[in-house]
């Protein structure tokens, strides 16, 4: 069994109802917990849905979702991208305390972050990033008083030659 | 056929009526089920449709019959059953039929929609259930859903890998009158039934072929499945190279054919596991590799070229890499090869290899290892093949009597074998022979029987009675459950654990219960009379044959070792 790497199946699906049961049912069987999922229509591909499914696996256990995905009946297409090849990107809106104490100034200027509304003593903050530089956000954020959050998962969109030189190691 | 046919128009249906309009268009012809609350609308339109119902006693029988009557005729068995119990009982049947890749249809009655997801009386989610074990899963929510469902269905489970499909139908969508289309064909943009072979593919296999000092073709439960067998032979008789099967392969080449070395595997025989462990490429078709038929993977992929032939993609480099592959429907497949290798092949005649296994097959092929006496198990079976016509068909439960079958019964036509090889169901055999028979009641169906597993679906007996399909069961009886038993023997120390079956039923008047005949025989001839009687009779009839539960089934390849380290004593 080689080492698990992270790992990112693009899985274009039919846009109906039990279709993600039936897709991550397969990740289930193979005991893999997965990092991160996310669901989108697709613009432009009527009755299409995007499955994006982040998680840490070896090759050999890649090799098997990717062989039953493309063997069940709502999945159009599967594409395994290696994230280390791929551009990838987060986003995280958070609701942090703000006062003269935390720096929130400063935080908000180190990484790049957008304020999205204030409320008296607090504020909603819009960072898209890395998941690395959205983790040591969420990190800061803690420390400096935080009230909510939310994250939406990986969006991956790989670099083409590479992908296919994967695939093909794989199979 | 109703007058909308025709007239082309789309008439109004209640749901019920419109999944048996339905099923009528795919030709279904017998269903096999029980009714009870949720499908009630559906029993009530099958009053007065053509289509058979064969009663089942149990759900699981009545999957395993559809089953049977699926591996016999090729075309989807259909088993019903009823909401929660009802849809749980099939689970077995189902899962058998899809470890073995048979076409199926189960349809399951289902609450209403508007008390699905409250806990209501025998609501369960047999989607949830039934989805790592179907290819699909269908719960239409609209009656004028059910026809393109339906459609769906029989079109899934009869192309591509066939596997077994789901329709779970609430009541309500039973019930209510909607305005249907009957369409002649579905769209399906995520599923390809059907890969053509790259003819360049195929050409590399003839090379890898041609140049192969000792092949072995090994064929697999695909090449009957894909009526690819007359291809196999011809393949075969042109280069003149041997055929070993899996034990779902078994009849892909008539077992008393001069190039038939018979199943390979944990019960394989001598001379198929010595020779395919000698040979220097294996030609699999249609087969999967799985840890029965290959023993140690390492060993078996070791010193060996291995071409894989396969319909299914996802199949090639699942459990080994093979040196080559061609993905694509097996008869065309195979039909490509044979014309190339028409050109330039030459029989390979008067080799060393063909001097090597033509030997171990004239010595081995009709030894019996292990069991001496003139009455016992593999004598018995041999006697089963000499007495049915060609075209019997035989099944089998699982067990030592299985093995026995595989080891000992001649397959001479394709889809006369019917036997649980993935899952590994006791209790398939009895209702699976009730389904073959449904099927073609011209021909004698006998199951070859355990004790352990008859009692686990006899209640089939009420069935074959009760809807005159006659099979014979020759249950060979030992009192235990015999292959835990041997491996406990082989592998525990002879410590019997939970194997013996003191408190059974006698078969002779259980059977007689029923209104079937019932015999217990002791001695071949005794065996003989009684089997002759059988074939004669027009009620199903239980053999009972009590055999030694010390008799072993050999040749034997213990987990982890090499299909040619077999234990022969």
């Amino acid at each position: 069994m080689s080492v698990d790497e992270s790992v990112a199946f693009q899985i274009l699906v039919e846009d109906k109802p039990g279709v993600l049961f039936r897709v991550i049912n397969h990740f289930r069987r193979l005991n893999l917990n997965i990092d991160a999922v996310t669901v989108a229509p697709i613009p432009g591909m009527v009755g299409k849905s995007g499955i994006t499914v982040n998680l840490k696996a070896s090759s050999e256990e890649c090799s098997m979702v990717q062989r039953m995905l493309s063997k069940s009946v709502d999945v159009v297409s599967v594409r395994l991208v290696r994230l280390s090849e791929a551009i990838r990107r987060e986003l995280v809106l958070a609701q942090i305390k703000v006062n003269r104490n935390t720096g929130f100034e400063r935080l908000i200027e180190n990484y790049g972050a957008r304020v999205l509304s204030t409320r008296e003593d607090t504020a909603v903050v819009e960072l898209t990033g890395e998941p690395d530089t959205i983790n040591s956000f969420i990190k800061s954020v803690l420390d400096s008083g935080l009230v909510s959050l939310s994250r939406t998962g990986l969006a991956v969109l790989p670099l083409e030659e590479k992908v296919k030189e994967f695939a093909e190691n794989i199979l | 056929m109703g007058f909308w046919r025709w007239k082309n128009i789309s008439p109004i249906f209640s749901g019920a009526r419109g999944l048996i309009e339905a099923l009528r268009i795919e030709g279904v012809e017998v269903v096999f089920g029980i009714p009870g609350g949720a499908i009630m609308p559906v029993y009530d339109e099958l009053l007065g449709s053509p289509i058979r119902h064969v009663l089942a006693r149990h759900e699981q029988s009545a999957a395993h019959m559809a089953d049977g009557y699926a591996r016999v005729t090729g075309r989807p068995g259909v088993a019903m059953a009823t909401s929660g119990p009802g849809a749980t009982n099939l689970v077995t049947g189902v899962a058998t039929a899809y470890m073995d890749s048979v076409p199926m249809v189960a349809i399951t009655g289902q609450v209403a929609t508007r008390l699905i997801g409250t806990d209501a009386f025998q609501e369960i989610d047999t989607v949830g259930i039934f989805n790592p074990i179907t290819k699909y899963q269908f719960q239409p929510r609209r009656p004028s859903e059910i026809p393109r469902a339906v459609k769906a269905a029989f079109y899934l489970t009869a192309t591509g890998r066939t596997s077994p499909v789901l329709i779970d139908l609430p009541k309500d969508v039973q019930m209510e009158k909607e305005e249907m289309t009957f369409q002649e064909s579905v769209d399906i943009p995520g599923y390809r039934a059907e890969y053509e072979p790259d003819p360049l593919h195929v050409a590399k296999a003839a090379d890898l072929l041609l140049a192969a000092e000792r092949p072995v073709l090994l064929g697999g439960g695909g090449v009957i499945k894909s009526n690819a067998c007359d291809l196999l032979v011809a393949l075969a008789e042109l280069l003149n190279i041997p055929v070993a099967t899996t034990l779902m392969g078994k009849g892909c080449i008539p077992e008393n054919h001069p190039l038939s070395l018979g199943p390979i595997g944990m019960h394989g025989t001598y001379q198929a596991n010595k020779l395919i462990m000698e040979s220097d490429l294996v030609i699999c078709v249609g087969a999967r590799f799985s840890d029965r038929s290959t023993m140690n993977l390492s060993e078996f992929t070791k010193d060996r070229k291995i071409i894989h032939f396969d319909a299914d993609p996802s199949e090639i480099g699942k459990n080994l890499t093979p040196h080559h592959y061609v993905v694509g429907n097996i008869r065309k497949s195979l039909r490509t090869l044979l014309e190339m290798l028409k050109v330039k092949a030459v029989k390979c005649e008067n080799t060393t290899w063909q001097r090597r296994w033509m030997e171990l097959k004239s010595e081995y092929e009709d030894a019996i290892f292990g069991a001496s006496g003139e009455f016992t198990s593999p004598r018995i079976i041999r006697k089963i093949r000499d007495m049915l016509p060609v075209d019997a068909i035989v099944t089998t439960e699982v067990g030592q009597h299985q093995m026995w079958a595989e080891l000992h019964y001649r397959v001479l036509k394709p889809r006369t074998f019917l036997t649980s090889g993935g899952l590994g169901t006791m209790g398939f055999g009895f209702p699976a022979a009730i389904g073959a028979k449904t099927a073609k009641p011209w021909v004698p169906v006998l199951d070859i029987a355990g004790d352990g597993s008859f009692l686990m679906t006899s209640d089939s007996l009420a069935t074959s009675v009760q809807e005159n399909l006659p099979v014979i069961v020759c249950v060979f009886n030992n009192s235990c459950l015999g292959m835990v038993a041997q491996w406990q023997r082989a592998f525990y120390g002879g410590r019997y654990s939970g194997v013996w079956l003191g408190s059974k039923p006698d078969f002779v008047h259980l059977a007689k219960s029923y209104g079937a005949e019932g015999v217990r025989v002791n001695g071949m001839l005794d065996f003989e009379r009684a089997l002759r009687e059988a074939l004669k009779s027009e009620v199903t009839t239980v053999i009972d044959i009590p055999i030694s539960p010390e008799e072993n089934v050999l040749p034997f390849v213990p987990t982890g070792s090499s299909l040619s380290e077999m234990i022969v004593k």
